[in-house]
């Protein structure tokens, strides 16, 4: 996914969820799935089409945990840091893969490739601690594990 | 689709979708949660498809939910009229052939077989695998009541969870389902009430306030607009459980909610998802779409002039979420902050309107409820704490799994059906409640699963998950790592709870660093007291909870770190790494994985550890087999 703005992606997307207050969370997800992040160019479009205040759009947008209103990597790195990966090491892994990646948690890579984000409870608790690699989970990892699958990834 | 008007409309679906538990060829049933998708059940159902195909052979290969055997996945079961079933795991996709070929010659694979199950008590159904004796070629497989893990389970809310496709509608009522809410709807809906209040049912969020009651405030208060509301919004660190049954069975709790929607007379529904869930989003929406399709939603459902819609919406991942007057203006498009409740939100909740919210697991508990009775139900759970509850058990345990058990059983047990602490190591402390629970120490171990019991002592039920921690586990660190969460998930509306987190969460990193002081201590305490008085809602109400049962538990952990020492061997700040040479092995996987090349070594002599160059960074020690590096 690249990160974008496109005007008519963000009407089509209204429409779907309907151009109402209740339906901002929804649209807001769906924006950024398709066009990576919640620019303020996105939440001035969205404020007219809603006819909502932009200061509330905003204030909903950097609110959420799930919404980015800057750009992120192509890829995403998850670490879960839910208690029971956390017991497992989970802490330790994210130390070691800001290390490796030269990163901070939630800013992207040198190359703009992968994001790294410590997330919340995933419900993977059972394999913990779990790597989520754009779509695939992983779990349980070590480090050495982890750094292994995401060198298979370039 | 054509819609279903009556009882002999279900009965016909039923029976064209014929038997799940006793079918006339092979059902080879694939657990597909995310969890086993992890392990890639995907892959394996491709494999056994493949493999089905290649040989003409007659059987089904169907994608079920979680079967709760995490630490055997990716698992599958067989069944077939006149034999029992067989539960495997785990099965790797490249081992598809060879398991296939026994199944055809055999009728059973022997080698890779963990269980058979002969009968099984079917709530809402009737139908068993087994009529007849056992076959042969099964009497050498342990039968599952031989196990401890399983025979104790009492499944109600995981009645289909890991036996149905939960994305066909069919397969949920061949069990059984949606006969309830057509028995439900012949009631009056005083008399459904009436029936929730008597079988006790509770909460499962955490609370444990009684379903029945909260039902009949919503239903007296005046409003044209009524909502239900399900909320499955997994906040907690820890818990699987809500993942679990909306991937695996989501009619349940979407039949649980159109009877309670009849019950109160709502005639609109949301179900609120945690961000993230995308396959029980998907699956979600999925059971909303059929049930539509076949009127169970939407207009006179099942022609009793009862009309009824349910919307899905995913939330954005705010822990507060889970409070009920955020989740309300979460679900109103707004920031997720609560607002004081001396309005109950039976009256002024969703879009100021009556709303009743219950928690997904409440919901599914409702349609058996209904059709088995509360004086069934009754018999089941202890004096005040009714019916059963999902568990997600994990940690330092040796089986992670997922099980239900009757409210009542004592956790020893429950640690029990786990397979015990893993590595043979000590219990140390039980974990439940999430951040809004508490950890208590080994003792607690007997205590009852049971609401009451668990609040007394300090803790709480939550949502179901159970956290098993080992002598490895630093009791401060944990409190530390729980306030740090708090911090970032506080809404900051209130300031007991904005301030007072952060506080606290600051002076448990001075804690953890080895500088905390008894004013510290004193200070904190003081802060606790102000936090559960003074917070707006439960988030900053139960906020000190962690560390007001970490202090009264473990109080001698608290006096070592302020003396400079962390006896688990965790807070990076009070330890080094050394290798205990009487020990090692001598394997070499430490100096391998060290990232900042501290370990070195002469062949054939345990390695040692440059202190200057270490990071504690944890890497040799997560691949010592033989746990000779120590903190």
């Amino acid at each position: 996914m690249t990160n974008h703005f496109d005007e008519k992606e963000i009407e089509a997307i209204v429409k779907k969820f309907g151009a109402k207050e209740d339906a901002l969370i929804s649209i807001l997800q769906e924006v950024q799935r398709k066009q990576g992040f919640l620019s303020e160019q996105t939440v001035l479009c969205l404020s007219g089409k809603l006819n909502l205040p932009a200061g509330q759009i905003y204030g909903v947008a950097s609110y959420y945990k799930v919404f980015r209103t800057e750009p992120g990597g192509r890829e995403e790195i998850k670490v879960c840091d839910g208690t029971s990966c956390h017991l497992k090491g989970a802490g330790e892994l994210i130390a070691r893969l800001k290390r490796e990646l030269k990163v901070e948690e939630g800013e992207p890579t040198e190359d703009q490739r992968y994001t790294l984000e410590k997330v919340r409870c995933q419900g993977y608790c059972q394999i913990g601690p779990a790597l989520k690699i754009n779509e695939a989970v992983h779990g349980p990892v070590t480090q050495e594990k982890a750094i292994k699958l995401i060198k298979e990834q370039r | 689709m054509k819609k279903i008007g009556t009882k002999a409309d279900l009965e016909s679906i039923k029976a064209k979708r014929g038997s799940l538990l006793s079918p006339p060829h092979p059902r080879i049933t694939v657990g597909m949660a995310t969890c086993c998708l992890a392990r890639g059940a995907d892959k394996l159902k491709e494999a056994l498809e493949d493999e089905v195909k290649k040989r003409g052979f007659k059987a089904s290969v169907v994608a079920v939910g979680c079967m709760g055997l995490c630490h055997r996945e990716p698992t599958l079961e067989v069944v077939q009229r006149g034999r029992p079933k067989v539960t495997y795991g785990p099965v790797r996709p490249e081992e598809a052939p060879d398991f296939l070929q026994a199944i055809i010659s055999e009728g059973v694979d022997k080698k890779r077989a963990l269980f058979r199950t002969d009968r099984e008590d079917n709530l809402l159904h009737g139908e068993t695998y087994l009529s007849g004796g056992i076959p042969e070629a099964f009497k050498g497989i342990p039968e599952h009541s031989e196990i401890s893990s399983l025979k104790r389970q009492v499944k109600i809310v995981l009645r289909n969870v890991g036996l149905i496709n939960p994305e066909e509608i069919e397969e949920y009522i061949a069990r059984g389902g949606y006969f309830p809410l057509l028995q439900a709807l012949q009631m009056r809906p005083e008399e459904v009430i009436e029936e929730i209040s008597r079988a006790g049912l509770r909460g499962r969020s955490g609370g444990g306030f009684p379903t029945g009651a909260k039902w009949l405030s919503c239903r007296k208060a005046k409003g044209e607009n009524k909502y239900v509301l399900c909320n499955a919004s997994e906040g907690d660190p820890g818990i699987g459980m809500h993942k679990s049954l909306l991937e695996s069975d989501p009619h349940s709790i979407l039949e649980g909610m159109i009877i309670g929607a009849y019950a109160i007379g709502a005639k609109e529904g949301y179900i609120y998802l945690s961000s993230g869930y995308s396959l029980g989003l998907k699956r979600m929406e999925k059971a909303v779409e059929d049930a539509r399709a076949y009127g169970l939603l939407g207009e006179d459902i099942l022609n009793s002039g009862f009309h009824f819609t349910v919307k899905v919406k995913e939330g954005g991942g705010a822990y507060v979420c889970g409070e009920s007057t955020a989740l309300m203006a979460s679900l109103e498009g707004k920031t997720g902050e609560p607002r004081p409740k001396y309005i109950h939100t039976a009256e002024k909740g969703l879009w100021d309107s009556p709303t009743d919210l219950n928690n997904l697991e409440t919901w599914a508990n409702v349609p058996v409820i209904i059709e088995k009775g509360a004086k069934w139900y009754t018999q089941i759970g202890t004096e005040r704490s009714k019916g059963t509850k999902v568990i997600a058990l994990s940690g330092s345990i040796k089986e992670p799994s997922l099980v239900e058990v009757a409210l009542g059983t004592p956790l020893k047990e429950i640690i029990e059906m786990g397979g015990g602490i893993s590595r043979e190591r000590k219990l140390k402390a039980i974990q439940s409640g999430g951040p809004a629970g508490g950890i208590l120490p080994a003792e607690s171990a007997s205590l009852p699963l049971d609401f009451d019991e668990l609040s007394k002592a300090g803790s709480n039920l939550g949502s179901g998950g159970l956290i098993v921690m080992d002598e490895k586990a630093c009791m401060v660190e944990m409190t530390r790592y729980f306030l740090t969460f708090l911090r970032e998930e506080s809404c900051g509306k209130c300031v007991p709870c904005r301030e007072g987190i952060k506080k606290l969460s600051e002076l448990m990193e001075r804690m953890s660093m080895g500088i905390g002081t008894k004013e510290d201590l004193a200070l904190m305490e003081e802060l606790s007291l102000a936090m559960e008085k003074g917070s707006l809602c439960d988030l900053g109400k139960t906020a000190p909870h962690i560390f007001t049962s970490t202090l009264r538990y473990f109080r001698e952990e608290y006096e070592a770190h302020m003396e400079g020492k962390c006896p688990a061997g965790v807070c990076k700040d009070l330890i080094f790494y050394a290798i205990e040479s009487s020990v090692c092995t001598v394997c070499g996987a430490c100096i391998r994985v060290c990232p900042v090349n501290a370990i070195s070594g002469e062949s054939k002599k345990a390695p040692s550890i440059d202190l200057k160059k270490c990071i504690k960074c944890g890497a040799c020690i997560e691949v010592c087999e033989v746990e000779a590096i120590k903190a």
